[in-house]
């Protein structure tokens, strides 16, 4: 862990450190319960790497994915992992399906995202109408293909598929550490994870404040600042980070199962507010994908939602509060 | 067991996705059956919707150009930019509406900060301190 900063403000501790690719973020009600408390995360994220990325070649789902097809035995974390993975892929209908990571790969998306590269114009993505293609219909695997043995926590996934969790395990791994230091420190805790945060335990007397914004290290865009209360989550997506150039197109890592190329942008951000982060970031993941249909999905769901057109205008639903002008 | 294929029994999922691949695509697997929809709107809030929530629309002057509350009950902030979800501002709406001053109320999972520190499209405010950003990561 490096980089770390630690700050003490309204009684509350905070620290910040970079972590699998993005930041991590931990805040406690105590400054006594501060280091308990980072290493708790420190140590689930070391385990969510082990298992999750798709970036080393040691980690689990990498040798999943070179398994060939066959049975593999996985880690407890995995195992949890997955099962909630494919949870999330049935309650969003496949719209977020960890099978995908091939396809990401191939649109250039294969390393840590700080390390990629601007990929050059050898394959624009928009291509002419004109140009010639030559169609045939193949079978594409998805998540019901995915075969998991949890109580034997072993894996199997058909051959040439690559499991990209990358949607679903921050959010995971957010809820998993928020509960652990609460339960373990007995301490109210906010645990955020690239902006999926999870909450757990007694907070702050007025609740979390949570700002709203498109990227991470930029208020530019609409943004909103609210208050989340005391066990619930909240979790953001959006197509304008973590994009990248391939030849003529732009792309984002948003990928819809049913084209298996970036979501249309109907929307620059969507954030959902849950009882779970990993709920919230399943919804929000999936109103990316689903574009125009999301409002009445998320409707039907009961979750707070605030939702940025591409062209910036701010729409929100299911209780999530209206923003003013200054 | 809430997946098809998990555990017990293992099931074999006859339900597929099928798709068109480019295959001259330089190895780009590219399944192209499926079109997603790009319509666009047109002219000012508010704007007729069919029941789909998916539909183009034209402008109209009356709030009864919205057809339904098939888009969810959605709120738009900004009533008079174009919005794929902009609704009339006359639609009845579970969404509570708070004044910008007023306490937050102790409902929901989220609310707004008293004395509104934010938002709005098009106004740019320094936002008050804050313990936490969520963001597209």
């Amino acid at each position: 862990m490096t980089a770390e900063t630690l700050e003490i403000d309204a009684g509350l501790a905070t620290r910040q450190w970079p972590a699998i690719g993005t930041t991590a973020h931990v805040v406690v009600r105590s400054r006594t319960d501060i280091d308990a408390a980072t290493r708790i995360v420190v140590t689930e994220l070391d385990a969510l790497d082990r298992a999750c990325s798709r970036f080393r070649v040691d980690s689990e789902i990498a040798t999943l994915s070179r398994a060939g097809g066959a049975w593999v035995a996985v880690s407890g974390a995995l195992s949890a992992i997955l099962a909630s993975a494919l949870e999330v892929a049935s309650f969003t209908d496949g719209d977020v399906d960890p099978t995908m990571g091939a396809d990401l790969q191939n649109l250039g998306y294969d390393r840590d995202f700080g390390e990629l590269v601007q990929l050059p114009a050898f394959a624009p993505l928009s291509m002419p109408l004109s140009m010639p293609l030559t169609y045939r219909v193949v079978r594409q695997p998805s998540w019901r293909d995915v075969e998991l043995d949890e109580a034997n926590r072993r894996v199997r996934v058909p051959a040439g598929v690559v499991i990209d969790l990358g949607a679903i395990a921050k959010a995971w791994c957010a809820d998993r550490c928020a509960g652990r230091v609460a339960s373990e420190l007995g301490a109210g805790v906010l645990v955020s994870l690239g902006g999926d945060i999870a909450t757990a335990g007694i907070g702050p007397r007025d609740g979390w404040v949570v700002r709203v914004q498109d990227k991470p290290d930029s208020t530019d865009g609409p943004s909103c600042a609210v208050v989340l209360h005391d066990g619930f989550a909240v979790a953001t997506s959006s197509t304008v980070t973590r994009t990248w150039q391939r030849g003529a197109s732009r792309l984002h890592h948003i990928l819809d199962p049913a084209t298996r190329l970036p979501a249309e942008p109907t929307w620059r951000t969507v954030t959902v507010a849950a009882r779970s982060c990993v709920r919230a970031n399943a919804a929000s993941t999936a109103a990316i994908v689903r574009g125009r249909r999301a409002p009445r999905w998320l409707g039907g769901l009961a979750l707070a939602a605030r939702l940025v057109s591409v062209d910036g205008v701010v729409s929100t639903i299911g209780g999530w509060p209206t923003e003013h002008a200054a | 067991m809430t997946n098809a294929r998990r555990s017990a029994g293992l099931r074999r999922v006859s339900t597929a996705t099928y798709g068109l691949v480019a295959a001259s695509m330089t190895g780009v697997a590219v399944v192209t059956g499926v079109v997603a929809h790009q319509g666009v709107h047109h002219g000012t809030s508010p704007i007729a919707q069919t029941d789909d929530g998916s539909s183009t629309g034209t402008a109209s002057a009356s709030p009864s150009a919205n057809t339904d509350d098939a888009l969810g009950n959605v709120t738009p902030q900004s009533p008079a930019a174009q919005s794929p979800v902009a609704q009339s501002p006359a639609v009845q709406s579970p969404v509570q509406q708070q004044p910008a001053q007023q306490q937050p109320a102790q409902q929901g999972p989220v609310q707004v900060l008293p004395g509104g520190p934010t938002p709005v499209v098009g106004a740019v405010q320094k936002p008050v301190h804050h313990h936490a950003v969520t963001s597209g990561s």
